[in-house]
């Protein structure tokens, strides 16, 4: 009997997930993070579900884990003492950035720093032009004169960004070497290994960043694995990435950049896992917690991957689920402003003191209030009462603040609270549907996070979106997520050929030069792995567009129909996309890009039996919910008493430890055979 | 009945569909100017011309897209307008802006009847005239600066009339951008008609107009609400521009700000006549400048469109600087002087709300334009770009360094792009140390890129401002650094260039161009000591302006501030001050 975990250590909680591999059952946990070393709350975690489960460590045969180190250390600031070294000329690249002001109107707010300080970044004499000419040879005695000044700011970490340098590494892998044999302790990071596309201060931001987040994410991963072997639990430790998939954690330790929406992604993981269950290809996920909203799109099962992502306001160009962010979650402060608007977020009430119900000194009203006055939360039962909550204080600020100064009451001040946080949350998720050519209407919502299912229904009524699943534990959903995840491993190359001179074998060339570096990667990685396998794709444009969209090539030899397929597709996907395509004109490819995919595990969820489809369940409590303008005398069920096949009909109001779901009046729920609550439209 | 939420809701309905035409526009365009740096917009209308909503990239546009339709629809009545139809503008005495910012826009039928107007204006790379980029600093009147369109229909019915793109694309240097800029934007236009009928579907036609309307209202109402709190009173600045591009002569630009009860004056009147090189501004960016300072110091919050407009009364004279008449030269306007109009606006207001607006900023766009033939590929390029510089400090902190400020916020095309993409050599590209106008809170960092002209003569365009003049400071804040032109040629001879110039180079020239700084804001003597080694161990500010200008004395070994030195230093030289 063997047992697989995965850890999710997030802001507030840590969740884990416990598979028991032989009865494919799931058993989960969720205790308080500890911030001042996430490895505490981990092996707390891990420890109470195992004991809590009758499993040893010794059977655990899987660890895989999603980490928030390297996002907070780069969020905080708190990251190693970094370098860059780049070509001369060019130190300010990294200040610079694309030369604009974060906001257009506000005369105070300032670009977050640069993470690298400008008396750490040094120039050397080098220089590579557009066509990977060398027109300035690196010379040794250079970099030695430089170590000498490394070694005197006690530098941690060094970033290493040349110009050109995606078209000929020799430059930085030769200071990375002498570095190396130099100064053995410190971390290096080369942009051409790291990011080898053109635009240079997209890939020295993302280089920079790796090299911040090195030494802290060694420094955990090694602690945590100490922490594991002294626990006896012997499985290796695997890292989820940005991209939903696992790297080893050696590999974690090498390219950190990759780890920074770990957690995340993990909810993107649940909601494809979730596809594949239902056969809903095409689904939106929501992902809703305290402070913002997740917002995700999976189109014929798979997530769509983005190579422009930041966080903060720090760009990574390394491909990573696309998930959009916005400021809406629970503790969002509703507030009227001087021209009479309701405004909602993104000012966040936060863990402390949170929504003024928690009693801890929270004086503004926030969405979760709303939802208290209007009887969709439980005032006694947030997590399963392990919370005291007071009403009364939502209903005070809601009529303070909003009720009062817009001469309605409570209930419609907080009915309106709602209104206009779905109305913000029904803009994020237009941004990652219908501003990139897809319909809402074709998709199926699908709601996690505490608070995601509270507001789900509202949100597809909104969006004319005619199905909703509510996974059966939505508050540790991306725990779940990380144990259906694949060895993933995404390989770029820029080179910039016009259709004129592209041909199969050309590109053949590139992606065999790609994967050979690839094989050897995975080989030293020594992962057990079955089925490997490669995903060739390639970034098309009309030529002198900036943006690019990326096509799938097929998996065979290359050939001439390959390839007008491609191109085919490339026009298809701009008309899609834009509402127009340039049939006629020739295209050019701008890079091409390799994905390593290996199945580590598969998760097999059997289905339950299903009891009659008719049979409904008698609901635990009655309590009063307002719905459009009044109360109804709403039935409350207890969601783990619900068995597959139950029914119920809205309005309705099911609780568990993790979320409370809301089914408004004119839906329909129906548990399926995975406890899965399916919800659809009646009409 | 209008509501708080539904006003919320509607507002960010047809916020996301102005937004979703801008990101179509920017994905698909091919100038650098769009798809680079972002130097277009996208709004919605009512069928009367009032903006509703806009997805803005850059300030100088808010009042651009305020007036542009409105002009058109008097030369062009709503009435003749059918389901399809698109019209083409880019004529700045009826559009308001310059000759490259090309506008399209089409009515939006719902129903069979005529809802609302969508519309989009865009910088196009090259729209002809005597210099590559259509920006000439030295043109006399604006049939030098390029092809002039007047509204017309350029797609009737659905159908994009092929015979009209012919003639227009056959005027200007680059013909494959234009025709698939044009494209682009009637596809954002397209994009966003659709959006607002499923919306008008959704909610019914009325509602949505009645809500068009309310979104106007509340942003004069919220407008008018910070004017409330302000002191009553007229308060007056004069600020200059150094020379039209064809004379050196000064050029001054006077405003007077007045307070009403819950409105405000601003008055020209007093501003110099027009110029004769291109720097005339048409009112529709002077009313751009106007609109921009006020929503900055009052309210950055305001939904941009029409009710901005509504609490301001704008006087400019007929004939000067900031409201020519035809055929005045006007297409670095946008450039330079809508960045002095306004500092000249902020300085107004700089007088009784010393601590809501900074020090000047740059004060130019720094634009600087190559073109020629890339012998790469015989076919004609344009590099055009607009350069950030130093950001003025306020009361709260130091200015950004090589920042864009003000009116606009376009982005950069990376050094790895221009590159690729044009005969040319980007040698570096840094911050300007020693820029900065310093204060206890310091301006920003000018900005300079070197660029070498590779294997073919070339025609460079640089427009700039502040040479002599320099941005000025607040409170006892010095003022920013001079901008600088150099060239220097294959044989290493140096040239020092004039701020606006556009001239012929020969192969191998390098172009150094240097961006001002901004302005301090408050006595140097009184920053931060911490800070100003910060900025010296950076290798922004010298250990002599340091010591010279701050009175902070830095152990050149350490970079630790000598405290004891340090305080009797600034203790003599604020005695000498006073």
């Amino acid at each position: 009997m063997t047992f697989r975990i995965a850890v999710d250590s997030g802001g507030t909680f840590t969740d884990i997930a416990l598979l028991d591999e032989n009865e494919q059952k799931i058993y989960i946990s969720k205790v308080p993070s500890t911030p001042e070393n996430p490895a505490t709350a981990v092996m707390t975690g891990v420890l109470q579900v195992l004991m809590e489960n009758n499993a040893v460590p010794e059977k655990v045969s899987y660890f895989l884990h999603g980490t928030t180190v390297a996002t907070n250390a780069l969020l905080e600031l708190k990251g190693a003492v970094t370098a860059l070294i780049t070509t001369r000329g060019f130190r300010d690249v990294l200040e610079i950035g694309r030369q604009t002001r974060p906001a257009l109107y506000n005369f105070f707010q300032r670009k977050a720093p640069a993470i690298v300080p400008r008396e750490l970044r040094f120039e050397v004499n080098e220089r590579i032009l557009f066509n990977s000419e060398i027109e300035t040879p690196l010379k040794e005695e250079a970099i030695l004169s430089l170590t000498a000044k490394l070694r005197e700011r006690r530098i941690e970490s060094a970033a290493i960004c040349f110009l050109h340098s995606y078209l000929d590494p020799r430059h930085e892998k030769m200071v990375k070497r002498i570095i190396q044999q130099e100064m053995p302790d410190i971390f290096v990071s080369c942009s051409s290994e790291i990011l080898p596309e053109f635009r240079e201060y997209e890939r020295t931001s993302t280089v920079c960043i790796n090299a911040y987040v090195m030494p802290a994410i060694k420094k955990y991963l090694e602690d945590l694995e100490v922490k594991l072997k002294e626990n006896k639990i012997r499985s290796p430790l695997y890292i989820m990435q940005s991209n939903g998939g696992i790297i080893s954690s050696q590999m974690a330790r090498e390219h950190s950049a990759r780890t920074v929406l770990s957690g995340p992604a993990g909810g993107v993981n649940a909601g494809k896992f979730l596809s594949k269950l239902t056969g809903e290809l095409n689904l939106i996920t929501m992902d809703m917690g305290g402070t913002s909203l997740d917002v995700s799109l999976i189109s014929g099962g798979q997530p769509r991957y983005s190579t422009e992502s930041s966080i903060g306001s720090y760009p990574i160009k390394l491909p990573m689920i696309e998930i959009h962010t916005i400021g809406a979650g629970g503790g969002s402060i509703a507030a009227i402003d001087p021209g009479g608007a309701l405004k909602v977020g993104p000012e966040s009430s936060g863990a402390v003191p949170g929504p003024a119900c928690y009693g801890r000194g929270g004086h503004r009203p926030t969405v979760t209030d709303a939802n208290l006055v209007l009887g969709r939360i439980n005032s006694q039962y947030l997590l399963a009462g392990q919370m005291e909550m007071c009403p009364e204080n939502s209903v005070k600020v809601i009529r303070e603040h909003i009720a009062d100064p817009l001469g309605v009451s409570v209930e419609e001040a907080a009915e309106g609270i709602i209104k206009v946080v779905n109305a913000n949350m029904v803009r994020g998720i237009r941004v990652v549907s219908v501003e990139k050519g897809y319909d809402p209407r074709e998709f199926v919502l699908t709601a996690f996070g505490g608070a995601g299912p509270l507001h789900a229904l509202e949100l597809a009524q909104e969006l004319a979106i005619s199905k909703v699943i509510i996974p059966p534990q939505p508050g540790i959903n991306s725990a779940l997520g990380m144990l259906t995840a694949d060895l993933r491993r995404d390989y770029v190359l820029t080179r910039i050929i016009n259709e004129e001179s592209l041909g199969p074998q050309c590109l053949e060339d590139l992606f065999g030069e790609i994967q050979s570096k690839a094989l050897e990667e995975l080989e030293k990685e020594g992962l057990r792995y079955e089925n490997l396998s490669f995903c060739r794709s390639a970034d098309l444009r009309y030529p002198r567009q900036s943006y690019e969209m990326n096509i799938t090539l097929g998996t065979g030899k290359l050939e001439n129909r390959d390839l007008k397929r491609m191109i085919q597709e490339f026009h298809d996907n701009h008309l899609q996309a834009y509402g127009y395509n340039r049939q006629e004109e020739r295209i050019e490819v701008v890079n091409i890009r390799l994905t390593a995919v290996g199945k580590l595990y598969s998760l097999e969820v059997k289905p339950e039996k299903t009891v009659s489809r008719e049979y409904i369940e008698a609901p635990k409590d009655f309590r009063k919910v307002y719905f459009n303008g009044e109360f109804i005398k709403t039935p409350v069920y207890n969601r783990k008493e619900l068995h597959p096949g139950s029914r119920i009909s809205g309005p309705s109001i099911l609780e568990q430890l993790d979320s409370t779901t809301v089914i408004t009046p004119g839906n329909t729920a129906w548990v399926d055979p995975f406890h899965n609550l399916i919800v659809t439209n009646d009409s | 009945m209008v509501d708080a939420v539904t006003l919320e809701v509607m507002r960010n309905a047809l916020q996301s569909i102005a937004e979703e035409m801008g990101v179509t526009l920017i994905r698909t365009a091919l100038s650098p100017n769009i798809k680079d740096r972002k130097d277009c917009s996208t709004a919605i209308y009512t069928q009367d011309g009032r903006l509703a909503a806009q997805a803005e990239h850059i300030p100088l546009h808010l009042g651009l897209m305020q007036s542009v339709v409105k002009e058109v629809l008097k030369a062009y009545p709503v009435e003749e307008l059918s389901q399809g139809d698109a019209l083409i503008i880019n004529d700045p005495f009826i559009s308001g802006s310059h000759l490259p910012d090309i506008c399209i826009f089409m009515p939006v039928f719902y129903k069979g009847e005529i809802t609302a107007i969508m519309a989009n204006l865009a910088h196009h790379v090259d729209v002809g005239g005597k210099t590559p980029g259509s920006t000439p600093t030295n043109a006399a009147s604006i049939f030098e600066e390029g092809l002039r369109i007047p509204p017309v229909k350029i797609m009737k019915q659905g159908v994009l009339d092929l015979e009209i793109m012919k003639l227009l694309s056959h005027n200007v240097r680059t013909e494959f951008e234009f025709n698939g800029d044009i494209r682009a934007q009637i596809a954002a236009n397209s994009v966003g008609a659709k959006r607002l009928v499923e919306l008008m579907g959704k909610y019914g036609r009325k509602k949505v107009l009645d809500y068009m309307e309310e979104i106007i209202k509340y942003s004069e109402r919220s407008l008018r609400e910070s004017i409330k709190t302000l002191e009553k009173g007229t308060w007056e600045f004069t600020d200059y521009l150094e020379g039209d591009g064809i004379s050196q002569d000064i050029i001054s630009i006077k405003a007077a700000v007045t307070v009403g009860n819950d409105s405000i004056k601003v008055d020209f009147t007093g501003t110099d006549q027009q110029a004769r090189g291109p720097v005339n501004s048409t009112r529709a960016v002077t009313l751009a400048c106007v609109y921009f300072a006020v929503k900055a110091v009052l309210n950055p919050e305001i939904p941009s469109n029409e009710g901005v407009s509504l609490p301001l009364e704008v006087i400019t004279p007929p004939g000067t600087l900031v409201n020519p008449v035809f055929p005045s030269p006007v297409s670095n306007a946008n450039i330079n002087t809508a960045q002095r109009i306004a500092d000249v606006i902020l300085g107004c207001f700089a007088q009784f709300l010393p601590d809501k607006v900074p020090a000047a900023s740059a004060g130019t766009m720094g634009l600087f334009t190559i073109g020629g033939i890339d012998p790469r590929t015989n076919e004609f390029y344009s590099y055009v770009e607009t350069y950030g510089g130093g950001q003025g400090a306020n009361i709260r902190g130091d200015g950004m360094d090589g920042v864009h400020t003000n009116m606009t916020n376009t982005l950069n095309p990376p050094s790895e792009v221009i590159e690729i993409s044009y005969p040319l050599q980007v040698m570096s590209y840094s911050l300007r140390p020693d820029t900065e106008g310093p204060g206890k809170f310091r301006g920003g960092m000018g900005l300079c890129r070197a660029v070498k002209v590779i294997g073919h003569s070339a025609r460079v365009t640089l427009s700039s401002e502040r040479g002599n003049i320099q941005p000025w400071g607040m409170q006892g804040g010095m003022p920013g650094q001079n901008s600088r032109n150099i060239f220097v040629d294959e044989k290493g001879n140096e040239k020092v260039k004039p701020t606006k110039i556009t001239t012929e180079v020969e192969q191998g020239t390098i172009i150094y161009y240097h961006t001002p700084g901004g302005g301090g804001y408050g006595s140097p003597l009184e920053r931060e000591p911490q800070k100003t080694a910060g900025d010296v161990r950076a290798e922004l500010v010298s250990l002599e302006r340091a010591l010279e200008i701050y009175g902070v004395v830095i152990n050149p070994l350490t970079f630790e501030v000598e405290k004891e030195q340090t305080r009797s230093l600034r203790e003599i030289m604020s005695e000498n001050k006073s």
